[in-house]
């Protein structure tokens, strides 16, 4: 790689981020016109509002025999109409658990596992301004 | 690397003649003609990245080449496929998702299992670029003005079974759409990651398009990394049910785990954008929920969204 091209691939992240950053600094950020709005038709996601508050539930998943149960997939569902990202969340080494990025609401919590076949579910309350606990042992 | 060179001048271009500034004020023109780069409409395109750099839409419409405007082109990559077993798919019950094996064809070599720092399943994402890839939003941001930024996330192309054929990769720059970022919009779900490697010139990468018309009808294939089948790559085919200005909703069988995936089809040779390639036209971000209750859906491509995603792919 010659010098002139290992500086130029060095400095130009540098000077667009500062350029970038410049410009917003600068007042310069535009406002969409009314115009440019997107139609009213678009539905938006009910805690796409002003200020919302993102938590998490974080619990224990153990079988009916005390056994932690690790590397189970964990999935949650808005009872209140909260859109659920599609992520996946698995407990770990420990049997625990943490699902994050979840608006307030109610929530089921749901495991099931095939080897040995079990599941189990609890609900919970995202508090508008905490995180959420909900253990769950699994039962066949 | 005579693209990153003539992209790197084309910044030194912009930064002499101050043209960010000007376009980030200037009024919004429906239309650019072939070799010229006339503002387009600067609607909701902003990003900002984890380091707390932001890029207007106005800002994203100058970095964008005029043959980049309705899309980015499908590249299948210098890579080879590797000589594996044939594909032994395999259906699940009434489970229409079937494995991707081997993973190292293309274009399904350049969908990319997505870690958390501790080696936990995470999300999916996909290369559009040589070393840019898309996810979901809150694959890279929890959203909204309380949330924050995933760090040590690990990005590994094609990954299958715990093999890493192209290696782990992690970030160099982390960005995701304003909307996203300050108000948890799920229509603009969507996160685009400058990564450290360059894989994608082995993996090859997706195209992108957009299209104002409805997607409606519009066959849609969903392949990633669910999180109930750890470390492999599955796929389901499907249609799109409705289509809104931000967003599509689809009956492709999906999991968690498979958000940030590509949903996409082969466009033919005739195709008016992204023509005779694999080519995405949305991110998926959701399963069943308040969203739609009887199917799954993606943050769609836009013309906006697309400017941001391509200014962030021609920066070195």
């Amino acid at each position: 790689m010659s010098a002139a091209r290992h500086l130029n691939r060095v400095l130009a992240p540098l000077a667009v981020g500062a350029v970038l950053a410049g410009c917003a600094s600068s007042g310069s950020t535009p406002v969409a016109s009314p115009t440019a709005t997107p139609p009213a038709a678009v539905t938006q996601a009910p805690d796409g509002t002003s200020a919302p508050t993102r938590a998490a539930i974080t619990g224990l998943v153990t079988f009916a025999d005390g056994r932690l149960a690790t590397n189970v997939m964990v999935s949650v569902t808005g009872l209140d109409g909260q859109a659920v990202p599609e992520l996946a969340v698995l407990t770990g080494p420990d049997g625990r658990y943490s699902w994050p990025g979840l608006a307030p609401g109610r929530y089921a919590v749901r495991v099931a596992t095939t080897e040995p076949r079990a599941n189990g579910v609890t609900q919970t309350i995202v508090p508008a301004d905490g995180t959420a606990t909900a253990d769950i042992t699994l039962r066949s | 690397m005579s693209r990153t060179t003539s992209r790197s001048g084309r910044f030194a271009t912009l930064l002499a003649s101050g043209v960010l500034a000007a376009a980030a004020l200037s009024a919004a023109s429906p239309q650019a003609s072939a070799g010229t780069l006339t503002p387009l409409v600067p609607v909701g395109g902003s990003l900002v990245s984890s380091t707390g750099a932001t890029l207007t839409a106005a800002q994203a419409v100058q970095l964008v080449r005029a043959d980049q405007l309705a899309g980015t082109p499908a590249s299948a990559g210098r890579g080879t496929t590797t000589a594996q077993p044939a594909d032994t798919t395999s259906i699940i019950g009434t489970d229409n998702r079937f494995r991707v094996t081997p993973t190292t064809t293309y274009p399904y070599r350049a969908n990319i299992l997505i870690e958390r720092s501790s080696g936990a399943l995470h999300c999916t994402g996909f290369f559009v670029s040589r070393d840019t890839l898309l996810t979901a939003g809150h694959c890279v941001h929890t959203g909204g003005s309380a949330g924050t930024w995933y760090s040590g996330l690990r990005f590994k192309p094609a990954s299958d079974g715990g093999t890493s054929p192209y290696g782990t990769c992690t970030s160099r720059g982390t960005w995701a759409f304003t909307n996203w970022v300050n108000s948890a919009d799920s229509n603009y779900d969507i996160g685009i990651v400058k990564l450290n490697c360059a894989a994608g010139d082995s993996t090859g990468w997706y195209g992108t398009w957009w299209q104002s018309a409805s997607l409606d009808g519009t066959f849609t294939r969903v392949s990633g990394y669910p999180g109930d089948k750890p470390k492999t790559q599955w796929m389901s085919y499907g249609s799109v049910a409705a289509s809104q200005a931000d967003r599509i909703f689809y009956a492709n069988d999906t999991v968690g785990g498979m958000s940030g995936s590509p949903v996409w089809q082969f466009r033919s040779s005739t195709a008016s954008y992204c023509a005779n390639g694999p080519c995405v036209m949305a991110v998926h971000t959701n399963g069943l929920g308040s969203l739609s209750s009887t199917h799954n859906s993606g943050a769609r491509l836009t013309q906006s969204k697309l400017n941001s995603i391509v200014a962030i792919i021609n920066t070195p």
